[in-house]
């Protein structure tokens, strides 16, 4: 069963000769309950395939389908709302709103929906990442692998159908980056979360169940199988 | 599927955010602030000026209510009450037709009951004493009084010569003084107020009164009120009807009813055109002095914020909710910044009142300032909307932000694909690129001080156009104008010689120190008459149903019963005759004297607009026509050529009563035609060092030996002018002033948050070798550039509204004569290149003491 499939997805920027393609067809499949990591070089076009598969930017040509739901036949506030029900994100720079606490920051996505958040579940992510004893700091006064692991909790606290993580761990330490990422295994393995995580970090990307490799905006090894052969 | 209650967290979202943003707030909200006291000083001028004239309308009418049913019994006014159709009525009884004493010769006095609860009714306010209970106490006006020789005190003793009507003896009767109350202002009548133990005491008198038809004594007034002001002469019809009796006058059952003038269509909603549009006109400017900072603030924060917001979509913000966040936090501002407006403009505008009315025809004395709420509801309205439509674009923005592209925003719209300059990186070319960042902030900053910078340089272009001459020349012809009071009230008819000038005043003024010359006016109406035969109709005059019209006039020209056309003749002194301003025809002072004392010729006027152009279809003769004319009694009085047409000077040339056909003579030939003793006004010049004198002596003259009497003069009318003059420089300087304020503070917003955001910008410059001496410098450039640039777009707009929309103003308004000048712009230069100066500084310094907070901010 896959949660998410692209086909043929392309984004080019700009025009004639300065036109950049940074995805140039990609067709994927994800697998539900799957831990998949995305490498490539940096300009490769791996954080643009990872905003396409989150719906934060249209595609040139293609289709993304996540849980069966061709997402880009979606207006932009109906696009909104399926991505805070079905899609969690965990970024680089942690992306944490900075006038709200760790717990309000937690259950926003589920809140701007007009949920009431699904409290045991929630408490359950939070005391899995470690984070009890944080719910009232600001992000502020938090250290960057505690920010991340908010943001993982916030990437969780919806239930979402797949977690998309753009480089987790990039601004983080060797050491706090295994623990981050620890977390993440045994969250994803705990919840039976689909997580699909971009990086460069070749050492990182051996952690996940499977690897794909893009280079200039293709996929070069890990795609689909049918595909590839 | 998206009907959600996600209320709380967008609540928590926005109200969070609104705290981090502390300084934007407290601009916003000065911002609010200034924009809800612009509004509120307009509504509070506006509607105090509405309602002061409206109460002023009332006063004048006499009363509060709206009608009045006239001479009436007892049982009659039951009747008329039991009816149910009234709100409220009261019994009025006039108990004398006038007092008599000869203290109010100039002054009528009217003895009245009245219902004791009903005073407001009338504007009688106990001032002091007490109310009149006994049959001889009584209660009066202080201006009365005061003629009376009576100081204000109660027991104070009163005796009054008063008269019970026609045929009626005089009575003498002495009251005791209760309590006095002010005088109106407005009407030169007096009242005396008795008791109700007054009626029991006097009835018999009160009843003979009463039982002749033609006197109002005795009978009762009734004051009726209604539930509005609608239709009020139906419903008193009505009244009467219901009550069994008739609004037919030659009904034996009859009963006559007044609705108050005060409430009619016309005279209450004399809502003219000009003020109208010229409030439109303030508002639009305030609306857009409160949409360019507003605006401007919100969208600046908005592109600062731009990556929070990109943020919040990526977490699943909806563009709505993200729109709903800013519209919340707006809201917030708003309920901060309104409540301070409206106190202030409230007390802005009561300020301004008194200045407006002190220029007006009815003096600051009557100014009253209005609690309506409708002032502090539609400010704060209008405030609103200006948020509303201010912040509606930079939610806009905000909500579309794209998740993706909120990370590389920084607010410069990527078109500019070169430079391409060489200089190298002079400090002076650095600030003026950072101008150009951004160049719709930098415009609306531009902008928003312009506007106050233009609104200042047109103030004082409209009121140093105000043109002396033509203002003097329209009421004034020589230094002194005399006549006697009523000449000046516009009722002199010269039907006798009840309204005519004194001789012994002439003489007394003939005799002052420094007189140098004067001539006389005299003026007679009585009846005089256009024989219909001989006066040949001009093509261009109106004519319908045997009917002609003047100009543009809806009244037909009014006839005798002869069907002749009545008319004015004035005869001329020497002084005036030279005066005349000749529009067509013979224009030799000494050929007119001439021709004019042969009895055979006659000069006629023609009626003048605003600005003194000939208004050519108010002549009703050609040069050269024939007219003859008559006297009451239908006697040919002569007949004449028409020799000239002269323009016609209202103020100082006529009977101050427009007259359709108006003719002037010699003074001597003015004997031939009515009685020399019809002596309307003298005019006269003194020499100007003896000004001073002559302006003491006849006010001390007209007080004191010729009460009657009285006067205008140039001096006066020179006050007049400069009084206006001064209002309307106050007043434009007031919203010039707080236009300025809000300019200022979009700028001072503009510098603070670009010196906020470019912190890091700083840092890098410092750190490739910027001293902080050349970063100062290149800040105060940046300021520099705002000052000049608003100079310059400033003089621009200035130069393109002074030969467009200003020449257009001073059509409007007679007394302009359109005067180019940029002075104020001398004064206003220094000013913004001092502020492009300090407001980079003291951002800078304020920057670096809230570098702590507004860090934490930004992380």
């Amino acid at each position: 069963m896959y949660i998410l499939t692209t086909s043929n997805l392309k984004k080019y920027y700009g025009q004639g000769e300065t036109q950049v393609k940074a995805l140039d067809g990609v067709s994927l499949s994800i697998e539900e309950g799957s831990f998949t990591s995305v490498v490539g070089t940096s300009g490769s076009g791996k954080s643009t395939l990872l905003h396409m598969l989150g719906g934060l930017d249209r595609p040139t040509k293609g289709k993304v389908t996540v849980d069966g739901k061709d997402i880009f036949s979606l207006k932009d506030d109906e696009l909104t709302i399926f991505r805070r029900r079905k899609i969690g994100f965990v970024f680089q720079s942690y992306n944490l709103v900075p006038v709200l606490n760790v717990y309000e920051n937690i259950v926003l996505p589920v809140e701007l929906d007009g949920r009431e958040p699904d409290k045991d579940y929630v408490n359950d992510v939070i005391s899995l990442l470690g984070l009890e004893s944080k719910l009232y700091s600001l992000p502020s006064q938090l250290s960057g692998g505690q920010q991340q692991r908010v943001a993982i909790a916030r990437a969780l606290a919806a239930k979402p159908a797949i977690v998309l993580a753009d480089e987790p761990t990039g601004n983080l330490d060797s050491k706090t980056s295994q623990d981050v990422l620890g977390l993440m295994k045994v969250t994803a393995d705990r919840f039976g979360q689909t997580i699909v995580m971009i990086t460069h970090n070749e050492e990182i990307a051996q952690m996940a169940d499977r690897v794909i490799r893009i280079e200039d905006g293709l996929v070069k090894g890990g795609g689909d199988d049918v595909e590839n052969q | 599927m998206w009907k959600i209650s996600n209320k709380k967290a967008v609540r928590r979202l926005s109200d969070r955010s609104l705290k981090a943003n502390r300084t934007r707030n407290l601009i916003a909200a000065c911002a609010v602030i200034l924009t809800t006291i612009l509004f509120t000083t307009l509504f509070t001028v506006g509607i105090g000026l509405m309602q002061s004239i409206e109460e002023q309308t009332l006063r004048q009418s006499g009363g509060r209510a709206h009608g009045t049913i006239k001479n009436i019994t007892q049982e009659e006014y039951e009747k008329l009450k039991s009816t149910g159709l009234s709100k409220d009525m009261d019994a009025n009884i006039l108990c004398a037709y006038d007092v008599d004493n000869p203290q109010f010769l100039k002054r009528h006095v009217e003895l009245w009951y009245r219902p004791l609860d009903k005073l407001d009714w009338y504007f009688t306010e106990l001032k002091g004493g007490h109310l009149p209970q006994d049959a001889d106490e009584i209660m009066m006006d202080t201006q009365s009084l005061s003629l009376l020789g009576i100081t204000p005190k109660e027991g104070a003793r009163i005796t009054l010569h008063i008269n019970l009507g026609y045929d009626q003896p005089y009575v003498e009767r002495t009251f005791v003084l209760a309590g006095w109350f002010e005088s109106d202002p407005v009407m030169n009548v007096g009242f005396g107020l008795v008791s109700e133990a007054y009626l029991e005491k006097y009835q018999q008198e009160l009843a003979k009164a009463r039982e002749d038809e033609r006197s109002s004594v005795g009978k009762i007034q009734a004051d009726v009120m209604f539930d509005d002001s609608r239709d009020i002469q139906k419903k008193l019809d009505q009244m009467v009807e219901k009550a069994g009796y008739s609004c037919d006058e030659k009904s034996p059952d009859f009963i006559s009813t007044n609705a108050n003038w005060a409430y009619l269509a016309e005279s209450m909603q004399q809502t003219d055109f000009a003020s109208a549009a010229g409030a439109a006109a303030i508002l639009l400017i305030i609306i857009l002095a409160g949409y360019l900072i507003i605006y401007n603030i919100f969208q600046i924060s908005v592109i600062r914020d731009i990556q929070f917001y990109g943020l919040l979509k990526t977490v699943g913000t909806t563009g709505k909710q993200i729109k709903k966040i800013i519209r919340r936090q707006a809201l917030w501002l708003s309920l901060w910044g309104i409540p301070p407006g409206l106190l202030g403009g409230f007390l802005l505008g009561c300020a301004l009142l008194p200045v407006i009315f002190d220029i007006s025809a009815y003096g600051k004395d009557i100014a009253v300032v209005s609690l309506d709420p409708v002032i502090f509801i539609a400010s704060a309205l209008f405030s609103l909307f200006t948020v509303w439509i201010s912040t509606r674009k930079p939610a806009r923005t905000a909500a579309r932000v794209s998740p993706v592209e909120a990370a590389k925003y920084s607010g410069i719209s990527g078109k500019r694909k070169e430079k391409k300059s060489a200089g190298g990186a002079k400090l002076y070319r650095m600030a003026l690129s950072n101008l150009g960042r951004n160049k719709k902030q930098t415009v609306i900053v531009l902008l928003s001080m312009a506007l106050s910078v233009v609104l200042v340089n047109t103030v004082f272009m409209i009121s140093g156009s105000f043109d002396t001459d033509k203002y003097l020349e329209r009421f004034v012809d020589t230094d002194y104008l005399i006549g006697h009071a009523e000449y000046f009230n516009s009722e002199y008819t010269g039907n006798d010689t009840e309204y005519a000038l004194s001789q012994s005043m002439i003489e007394a003024v003939q005799q002052q120190p420094g007189f140098e010359e004067g001539g006389r006016l005299l003026g007679c109406a009585g009846g005089l008459n256009v024989e219909k035969s001989s006066y040949q109709v001009p093509a261009y005059i109106r004519q319908t149903d045997g009917e002609i019209y003047a100009g543009d006039s809806v009244f037909p020209v009014s006839k005798n019963l002869y069907g002749n056309y009545f008319c004015m003749v004035y005869g001329l002194d020497d002084l005036i005759l030279s005066r005349l301003d000749v529009w067509k025809g013979e224009d030799n002072l000494e050929q007119m004297k001439e021709k004019l004392n042969t009895g055979k010729y006659i000069i006629a006027s023609v009626g003048t607009d605003d600005n003194g152009q000939v208004k050519e279809n108010t002549a009703m003769h050609q040069v050269g026509d024939k007219v003859t004319i008559r006297d009451k009694e239908n006697q040919v009085v002569g007949t004449y050529e028409i020799l000239s047409l002269v323009k016609e000077k209202f103020n100082s040339q006529t009977s101050r009563i427009g007259w359709d056909f108006s003719y002037y003579t010699t003074a001597k030939q003015f004997g031939a035609i009515a009685s020399e003793d019809l002596l309307m006004t003298y005019a006269f010049n003194v020499e100007d060092e003896k000004e001073a004198a002559m302006d003491q002596f006849l006010s001390d003259y007209t007080e004191q030996v010729e009460p009657m009497m009285s006067y205008e003069s140039k001096a006066e009318a020179l006050k007049n002018f400069s009084d206006m003059t001064d209002m309307f420089v106050t007043v434009g300087l007031a919203l010039s002033l707080t236009v300025g304020l809000i300019g200022t503070l979009n700028f001072i917003n503009s510098i603070l948050t670009g010196i906020i955001t470019r912190k890091r910008e700083f840092a890098m410059l410092r750190s490739i070798g910027m001293t902080k001496r050349q970063l100062k410098s290149m800040l105060l450039l940046e300021g520099v550039y705002y000052a000049v640039f608003t100079i310059l777009l400033s003089l621009a707009v200035t130069v393109l509204l002074s030969f467009t929309a200003l020449k257009g103003i001073s059509g409007l308004m007679w007394f302009i004569t359109f005067r180019f000048n940029l002075w104020s712009m001398a004064v206003v230069i220094p000013v913004l290149l001092l502020l492009g100066l300090l407001v980079p500084l003291a951002a800078e310094r304020f920057q670096r003491k809230q570098s702590v907070i507004e860090q934490l901010r930004e992380e």
